[in-house]
């Protein structure tokens, strides 16, 4: 078992805190332009959910609004993330929005950035977004004296291109039957991707594929897919580890929707490049509004190039882009002789109730 | 608690028969129009119905009618129907209806005909995240091609803003060409444009009217006009010729002093979700025993209307392009005043500011309370009302709020929401008697 981006995302909050210079930036959405960030000599970590109880934010947004939302502005009034420098938000859920806003109010401090990306993702949506980009990067070298020249727009995006080259790489190892990579090592790798330093976490990913390429093959579990928002939790993925599940993939904005694709030639216009990436990557459900869908086939791919038995479909309660879409995945993955459980993530996580609904599933498919 | 007695004359509305004939006679023509050789477009919502009128066509709305919702317990099977096939209670509430109605075989049935009305295609101007998925599973139900237009109103540049949205407009005429088989009429569009934006002005006239005290209509009679636009036929020239006969009623009551309600003592706005249900008038109408009438919301006023706000909160009618000498003469212009009117005129897609423009709009109207309804199947609706609470009572305005659904009955609990108007009205009652006695 390899322990170390396990542990870093755990102490995830002094990580970041010893980060050198201290320009932390949060991101509350796998759709903030992170390298740009990253080329203004911040370290951008993504907000996750703190899995504890959220009524500090109980006067500020409705409990029917998604446990993930509340939690993250939760989180900001408690002060768990007092040593962020700024927050920067790129548009996409409503919800999420609306944390973002009651944060910009009530939390004090912390510089805030909002981008706007239509949710049409259609012509005239990279446009926009570039604009959107561009202004951020005036807004940076102005509220933090800054110049950020091409060169570091060029470096900070190699970073990150090596950075989902590599965790592809792990993603591809974790296709073989039976996988020599446990759930927990594999989302892990990408969680602590979020809140780390890009070419550190780089290291540490050469580091884990030597290991994992020396490692002798795994014993034969129930493959699983994790699909939807798991709001940063590992609980769920060490309960289906405990429990002879193996995740080998994922459709998570946690997980691949966070680095699947690369930025491709930059070298011309680093910042479009940026923007394009961001508008052209694998959609959240709320940016796949058009038809025909690109989430379903996409799912559909991925459950069957890993072999997957059993799909999670995870979100936070009362999320509702994620509810327009799991009908059609459940039956997509359904027809396929997938087995489906649907599951509302509100925390602190029901641990009891979910290892008996999970057991039973897997019980169900050793014995079908 | 007390009740109140008259203060105010008052007198019924003329327009409301005017209004019921419009409404059959849009259904009339709705449903005929494949008889007649029209297209029939999937829409309504927030705006661009000129969009419909440039290609002759016949709108079916996405969202619910009063043929869907006027009895409970059917409201409630479509609710189930829909639930049934794994749509939930966190989807948007008006999807759930319309989806209901098409695994149970009644969307687009012209009942008296027993025959289903299809539409060809969608296009919407979305204003909340829930249109476009809704959209999305018409679309692939119905097997429709599906057109969005977006309101880019957060961006850093307006300019920007206006060019995207315009663009967009561009590519929707294009794609209905190609879907519909038929040109664009120009001249057509430019006439819907022109009374789109017309019914914008008289909606925001009106509204400005209703900072008369005593109120001279209630919500919910805004409401009902609204019902046009959610309609998606403000392109048409009735409907425009009937909000002008609404204005020419209203400012006549105004001038007579004609309460909407005789008994007008609090004010009140309503902000946040309201049944599509038959509970629509019960909701609305029981504060009016104690003196307490509902007179507005920025939903309704920043949805319907074209505002312009000045740096006190003042709210006044927004200049129509005309009066500021930018004639409606081809496509283009009408793209450009529309694009005006829904980014720069319209209060509601000022999303972060939505607090303020509530509050402002609370004092600008003389609103002695704001009740704000939290809609678990509704966002668009629903984000923020914390918020604007929190700045409404900070203002030293009362604010409450209460859980509901707009299209799904079991979920609003009227026992509780009267009680809690019961004791809010208690609330406003005894903070008015403290001032009067102040002053005294």
């Amino acid at each position: 078992m390899y322990n170390k981006f396990s542990e870093i995302f755990q102490a995830r909050h002094e990580y970041a805190q010893s980060y050198p210079g201290g320009r932390v930036m949060g991101c509350m959405c796998t759709l903030a332009p992170e390298e740009l960030i990253y080329a203004a000599g911040f370290l951008p970590v993504r907000l996750m959910g703190g899995h504890q109880p959220q009524t500090i934010a109980d006067p500020y947004i409705p409990a029917i609004f998604c446990s993930y939302c509340r939690d993250l502005l939760a989180q900001g009034l408690q002060g768990r993330y007092h040593y962020l420098k700024g927050l920067v938000h790129t548009n996409s859920c409503e919800k999420l929005r609306s944390a973002f806003e009651s944060w910009q109010r009530h939390v004090a401090g912390v510089q805030t950035y909002f981008l706007w990306m239509p949710q049409v993702l259609d012509h005239g949506a990279t446009e926009i977004f570039l604009s959107e980009v561009r202004y951020f990067k005036e807004q940076l070298e102005r509220d933090w004296q800054v110049n950020i020249n091409t060169e570091d727009l060029m470096r900070a995006i190699e970073a990150y291109n090596e950075n989902r080259r590599l965790m592809k790489r792990v993603y591809e190892l974790a296709r073989e039957v039976p996988s020599r990579i446990s759930g927990e090592e594999l989302m892990s790798m990408v969680l602590a991707s979020q809140v780390m330093d890009k070419k550190e976490h780089n290291q540490l990913v050469r580091e884990f594929i030597k290991e994992l390429e020396g490692r002798e093959q795994g014993e034969q579990g129930v493959r699983v897919m994790i699909v939807g928002q798991t709001s940063g939790d590992l609980q769920l993925v060490q309960l289906l580890d405990s429990l002879g599940g193996n995740v080998v993939v994922d459709e998570t904005c946690f997980g691949i929707r966070y680095f699947f694709e690369e930025i491709d030639d930059y070298k011309e216009d680093p910042l479009e490049a940026i923007a394009n990436r961001y508008i052209k990557r694998l959609p959240c459900p709320i940016k796949d509004g058009d038809i025909p869908r690109k989430r379903v086939p996409f799912i559909l791919d991925l459950a069957r190039k890993y072999q997957v038995q059993f799909a999670l479909l995870v979100y936070p309660t009362f999320c509702d882009p994620h509810s327009y879409d799991n009908p059609a995945i459940r039956e997509a993955l359904l027809k396929e002789g997938i087995k489906v459980l649907e599951l509302a993530e509100d925390f602190p996580l029901p641990i009891g109730q979910l290892r008996t609904r999970i057991e039973a599933t897997l019980e169900s498919l050793e014995f079908a | 608690m007390q009740t109140v007695t008259d203060k105010y004359p008052t007198r019924p509305l003329e327009y409301f028969t005017k209004m019921k004939e419009l409404r059959r006679s849009i259904a009339r023509d709705t449903f005929s129009a494949k008889e007649r050789g029209k297209p029939v477009i999937m829409g309504g919502e927030g705006g661009v119905h000129a969009l419909y009128a440039a290609f002759d066509a016949e709108v079916i709305p996405a969202m619910p009618t009063g043929r869907d919702m006027r009895d409970i317990n059917w409201v409630i099977k479509l609710n189930q129907a829909a639930e049934d096939r794994g749509y939930g209670k966190d989807c948007c509430a008006t999807l759930r209806i319309a989806l209901g109605a098409h695994f149970l075989g009644t969307f687009g049935l012209d009942k008296t005909r027993g025959k289903h009305l299809s539409p060809d295609v969608i296009v919407n101007l979305i204003i909340c995240q829930g249109q476009i998925k809704s959209h999305q599973l018409h679309a692939e139900y119905l097997g429709i091609p599906n057109i969005n237009i977006e309101l880019p109103f957060f961006t850093h540049s307006p300019e920007l803003a206006k060019k995207n949205f315009i663009n967009q407009c561009h590519q929707a005429v294009e794609k209905l060409e190609r879907v519909l088989g038929r040109k664009c009429d120009d001249e057509k569009l430019v006439e819907g444009t022109k009374r789109e934006l017309r019914i914008r002005i008289s909606m925001a006239k009106i509204a400005l009217l209703q900072k008369t005290i005593p109120a001279p209509l209630k919500l919910r009679h805004m409401s009902s006009l609204m019902a046009f636009q959610l309609r998606g036929v403000t392109h048409r020239k009735d409907v425009a010729d009937f909000y002008d006969l609404v204005l020419e009623e209203v400012k006549q009551r105004v001038s007579d002093g004609i309460a909407a309600c005789e008994n007008e003592e609090f004010r009140l706005f309503h902000e946040g979700s309201l049944p599509w249900y038959t509970k629509l008038g019960d909701v609305l109408r029981y504060p009016e025993r104690y003196g307490a009438v509902y007179i507005g919301s920025l939903n309704n006023f920043g949805i319907g209307g074209c505002f312009i706000i000045d740096e006190q909160g003042c709210w006044d009618v927004a200049p129509a392009s005309w009066e500021m000498g930018q004639g409606i003469k081809s496509r283009e212009d009408a793209f450009e005043a529309l694009a005006e009117a829904c980014l720069n005129y319209s209060p509601f897609s000022r999303l972060f500011m939505r607090s303020e423009l509530r509050l402002s709009a609370a004092k600008d109207w003389k609103v002695d309370g704001v009740v704000l309804a939290l809609d678990r199947g509704c966002v668009g609706l629903t984000s923020g009302l914390y918020e604007s609470a929190l700045v409404i009572k900070e203002a030293g305005i009362r604010a409450t709020c209460y859980e509901t659904s707009s299209t799904y009955p079991p979920d609003f609990d009227e026992k509780g929401y009267q009680g809690l108007m019961d004791s809010f009205i208690e609330t406003l009652r005894t903070r008015k008697g403290a001032s009067n006695s102040h002053a005294r």
